[in-house]
């Protein structure tokens, strides 16, 4: 695989000069020169300039060439940019571009941006494309119960009917958060991959010789004016990008990181509380940690802080990254992190041992399986992993007992548990049968249907309780 | 130049009438008026849709020798008796009812009675009417309608028409192209077939999306 850099040689505002970009005579006029000179390369980088170019021209001629238009980079370069900065920003889509692993054709989702007229119907405008996200049913959790994406879906795309998730493309506004949200990573956007940012911002911090400043913005935002030293890292939507991620960012070696809206006015999903949400979220947590919340501004601001670190992430911009993020961060402060927060996207699961009844539904219905159920002869364990749990409450939707208060997740980074692994949280006697010794059920469970049965039912729930359903029959 | 909206009817016509055609048994004529069709189809600026890679890497094909190239074994193979290699029957019953366990003459007689109720009485020629080929040409029967309507002005019959596509391919070609595409992904199949399966499924994926860009549209 390799990429193909192509600059509008028209533009008057970009500096070619140490940017190694092949210029092109009228690119954003005539996209479709760039087939005379891609070479072998199938992933494509190219600086435009704002209001000159049509991206379904731009579009159609990557398909002309069959380079697959949803993994181009295509950077409206900023009048006024630095060399150095456009540099540095060039080498971070590089290698986005190269980290881009294909789309499907459930992902392109046709636009456009004419209101059609009745003219325009008999001549419709050509569409464009934008990357749609894509459930893989292997993967998703749907049948136990999992409705996380349609709990956060700003536009009700989705739709859970008997176990299953049903998508809408056409009521879909890509904006990730289903992606960033769905517990289980079922749920893809080609164009915005754990992979393609990790590749991105590892270039960034590589390539500057002072610190850099990384600000997540929205691909539908216009871009603002540059501002040295900081660079835009493109999501469908900055409401998709959890704190962890900012701090994830941050932790790989970005002197400062934030995420902008993009338009004043507010977010057109209503999704700019999240991305302030995730901001202090991110605050909060360095606060912990005995550092300078500013390293993550809740404005973009003309100084840049220094590097914290320079961490090695197995998986970072997943949920597996946001722990190790957490964990990372806690190695540095040496502190114990315990950060109680709305915006965290790492949960931590309590047991009220009185009312749980073990019945283990909390455990079936876990999509990460942060909750394990596990059986003895005679016992019931019920164990719980704080570096799987997503903070997607769907423990507390199935148990039956939360009237009760017999479960609780709160949204909490708490690094002594995340580095403790699996932990027991109940733990029960189960009923054996007297006939044949198989296990009947767990004690409380069949303590709590008497309770609900009343004394009337004593003598059944003595028998139902000795006896197995195989034995039940027999006696 | 495919532009106007009669013209982007009459190349989705064209597409469904090669795609059911390139799905019959392989049969060195017909394979020849399919060559024809690509040469045709270089005018239509199919690059303009996402499906545009897909059909250029079909294309690519043509000239076929049906004979020479092994494809009448491939087919056989593919899509009827596998041999020790697994078959992937190019019948909606298939991934809708069998591997479901219902009943398969219910679902066909139901989509018989569809096929009558949009106005048509027989559609292909010797194969069933869940098979692939039968749906894309009954597609290209709705395209041909629609395109006639945008000829003659009329928005009503226009609307007509775009709701019946929309509404065969939500509830046949987008539900079940996808899974028949992994199968035969996974039947190892002649290098012609992998590149028709892809470009059945990236075209009806995309016509199911575009048809309702256009109602939308209509409706606004």
């Amino acid at each position: 695989m390799s990429t193909a850099v192509f600059v509008c040689a028209d533009s008057p505002d970009i500096l070619l000069d140490g940017v190694q970009a092949e210029a092109v005579e009228g690119l954003c006029e005539t996209p479709s020169r760039i087939s005379e000179k891609l070479g072998g390369a199938d992933r494509v980088v190219l600086l435009l300039h704002g209001s000159h170019y049509d991206l379904a021209d731009v579009q159609k001629a990557l398909r002309s060439v069959e380079v697959d238009p949803l993994g181009a980079q295509i950077l409206d370069v900023p009048p006024g940019i630095s060399e150095s900065d456009l540099e540095i920003t060039l080498a971070g889509l590089r290698q986005r571009a190269l980290a881009f692993a294909g789309s499907r054709p459930e992902h392109q989702k046709p636009t456009t941006s004419h209101v059609f007229n009745r003219r325009s119907l008999f001549r419709p405008p050509r569409p464009w494309y934008r990357a749609a996200p894509m459930v893989d049913e292997a993967k998703c959790a749907a049948e136990n119960g999992c409705q996380a994406c349609v709990d956060v879906c700003p536009q009700d795309a989705y739709r859970w009917q008997q176990g299953r998730i049903h998508f809408n493309k056409d009521l879909c506004e890509p904006c990730g958060r289903c992606v960033s949200v769905c517990p289980t990573e079922a749920i893809s956007n080609p164009s915005t991959t754990p992979e393609m940012l990790a590749a991105q911002i590892r270039a960034l911090v590589r390539h500057g010789d002072a610190s850099v400043g990384l600000r997540f913005v929205c691909s539908g935002a216009r871009s603002a004016e540059p501002v040295s030293g900081w660079h835009e890292i493109v999501v469908p939507c900055t409401g998709m990008v959890p704190g962890t991620w900012l701090l994830t960012a941050l932790l790989m070696g970005a002197g400062s990181v934030t995420a902008v809206n993009c338009t004043d006015g507010g977010c057109p999903r209503g999704l700019d509380g999240h991305s302030r949400t995730a901001i202090d979220l991110a605050r909060s947590a360095l606060t912990a940690a005995d550092l300078d919340p500013d390293l993550v501004p809740m404005q973009m601001g003309e100084v840049i802080g220094r590097p914290i670190a320079r961490a090695d992430f197995t998986a970072p911009f997943t949920h597996a990254g946001d722990a190790e993020a957490m964990l990372a961060l806690d190695s540095i402060s040496q502190r114990g992190l315990d950060v109680t927060h709305i915006g965290s996207s790492l949960g931590v699961v309590t047991i009220d041992s009185e009312s749980c009844t073990l019945c283990a539904q909390c455990a079936q219905t876990c999509p990460t399986t942060a909750i394990q159920a596990g059986f003895d002869l005679d016992t019931v364990t019920l164990s719980f992993d704080a570096a799987a749990c997503t903070n997607c409450g769907q423990c507390t939707i199935a148990c039956p007992e939360i009237e009760r208060g017999a479960i609780r997740v709160t949204a909490k980074i708490d690094s002594d548990l995340l580095r403790a692994g699996r932990q027991t949280i109940n733990k029960g006697i189960v009923l054996v049968c007297e006939s044949c010794g198989k296990p009947v059920a767990p004690a409380p469970m069949m303590d709590r249907i008497g309770e609900l049965l009343g004394e009337e039912f004593e003598d059944t729930m003595q028998f139902l309780s000795r006896r197995c359903m195989d034995c039940r029959g027999l006696t | 130049m495919t532009t106007g909206s009669t013209d982007i009817a009459r190349t989705r016509q064209g597409l469904y009438r090669f795609l059911g055609g390139a799905f019959l048994p392989p049969d060195a004529k017909q394979f020849d008026l399919l060559a024809g069709a690509v040469g045709i189809m270089a005018d239509r600026d199919i690059d303009q849709f996402a499906f545009g890679p897909a059909w250029r890497r079909l294309g690519r094909h043509f000239p076929v020798d049906v004979a020479d190239g092994g494809l009448d074994v491939g087919y056989v193979r593919l899509f009827a008796s596998g041999m020790a290699r697994r078959v992937s029957p190019p019948t909606e019953s298939h991934y809708r009812v069998v591997m479901r366990g219902g009943e398969i003459a219910e679902f066909v007689a139901g989509l018989q009675g569809e096929y009558r109720s949009m106005g048509i009485a027989s559609v292909g020629g010797e194969e069933a009417p869940d098979h692939i080929s039968t749906e894309l040409e009954v597609m290209s029967h709705l395209c041909d309608r629609e395109a006639s309507a945008w000829l003659d002005d009329q928005i009503v019959g226009v609307e007509e028409v775009l709701d019946l596509e929309s509404q065969f391919l939500r509830q046949h070609l987008a539900v079940w192209i996808p899974p028949f595409r992994d199968l035969v992904h996974a039947s190892d199949p002649l290098p012609f077939y992998l590149d028709l399966v892809d470009m059945v499924h990236a075209f009806v994926v995309h016509d199911r999306d575009y048809v309702n860009l256009i109602r939308r549209g209509m409706a606004e």
